[in-house]
């Protein structure tokens, strides 16, 4: 530890909230600053203490804005693709949703109501987009595991490249859940796991004769 | 519309080439250089003073030196040919600005107003 961050310990901390590559280049400037400002005898200590420390919420919040910007502009082209074609499955739900909202009615009498479509664009459709997009971004943790030499568990959290695909995720389960274990899925559709499921028990009935 | 009036520099950057174009220097006698020209009415931070310094880097703006002499704990930083342009070019703006509230008399005014 040099002369400076044994000087400013407290400010050095406060430092850290600077993005890491940030700190990289310019920490020690800083600290070389604040060290300057402080010896010299025509400002006094309190109101230099204050210009630093006042100084950095604003800065700390541009830099942290600046990097993660960055950061999600680098995102991967294949995660950015497998993410959008994600986005293109997941719509359909938002869209007859909307729609059926819109309408104040259910989607029961519409030809959207039979089984076989109901399961493409209620259940299928989501979890494609949530299987494709698992599978890119566990591709991506291996890869930027391998490619920075750190452990997987810090690729995994370096979520500001990996956002486009954990995003389609998240709403992707977001659905599924939605579908399956909320009770306002049936003011919105109709109950339509309960339709589902009586169509399984109907198809079952048929079947035994 | 001018493409001299597009490219307006912000306050904190001219304040930075404006200090920077009389010698290389380094965090601390960039503040003080700033806090000089501008009669204390532009006083920055470090925090402010390097984020601004890192966007200029990137710009292309200015450039840090390598190490010279005794004082190996201090980056210094000079301008680029880029940022003479820059600079160049607003304090053309304010020249022809200043040129123009001469002639409307409108620096006097404006000193009777404040």
């Amino acid at each position: 530890m040099s002369s400076l961050e044994q000087r400013f310990p407290y400010y050095r901390r406060l430092l850290r909230l600077y993005p890491a590559a940030y700190r990289r280049d310019y920490e020690a400037q800083i600290l070389q600053t604040l060290a300057d400002m402080l010896d010299d005898p025509e400002h006094s200590r309190a109101a230099t203490w204050a210009r630093a420390l006042l100084d950095l919420p604003t800065s700390i919040t541009r830099q942290q804005v600046s990097y993660t910007a960055a950061a999600m502009t680098s995102t991967p082209d294949y995660l950015k693709h497998y993410a959008r074609t994600g986005a293109w499955l997941v719509t359909p739900f938002f869209l007859l949703v909307a729609l059926n909202g819109l309408n104040g009615h259910t989607l029961r009498g519409t030809v959207l109501w039979h089984t076989n479509v109901l399961l493409v664009w209620l259940i299928l459709l989501p979890s494609l987009a949530v299987l494709l997009n698992l599978a890119a971004w566990g591709r991506w943790v291996r890869q930027n595991s391998r490619q920075t030499g750190t452990s997987l568990w810090h690729a995994i959290s370096d979520i500001r490249r990996s956002w486009p695909a954990l995003a389609v995720i998240i709403v992707g389960l977001g659905i599924i859940g939605f579908v399956y274990g909320h009770d306002s899925a049936h003011c919105l559709t109709g109950n339509p796991v309960r339709e589902l499921h009586n169509a399984h028990q109907t198809l079952r009935c048929i079947q035994r004769g | 519309m001018n493409s001299s009036a597009t490219n307006r520099l912000p306050q904190v950057t001219f304040s930075i080439l404006f200090a920077l174009s009389l010698k290389p220097r380094h965090g601390y006698e960039l503040m003080q250089q700033i806090e000089h020209d501008s009669g204390g009415k532009v006083r920055l931070g470090p925090g402010a003073l390097y984020g601004t310094i890192k966007k200029l880097t990137e710009d292309n703006l200015i450039e840090d030196m390598p190490f010279e002499g005794d004082d190996q704990r201090r980056r210094y930083y000079r301008l680029t040919r880029k940022g003479w342009n820059a600079l160049g070019a607003e304090l053309e703006y304010f020249e022809t600005t200043v040129r123009l509230a001469r002639e409307r008399n409108l620096l006097d005014s404006a000193g009777a107003i404040a």
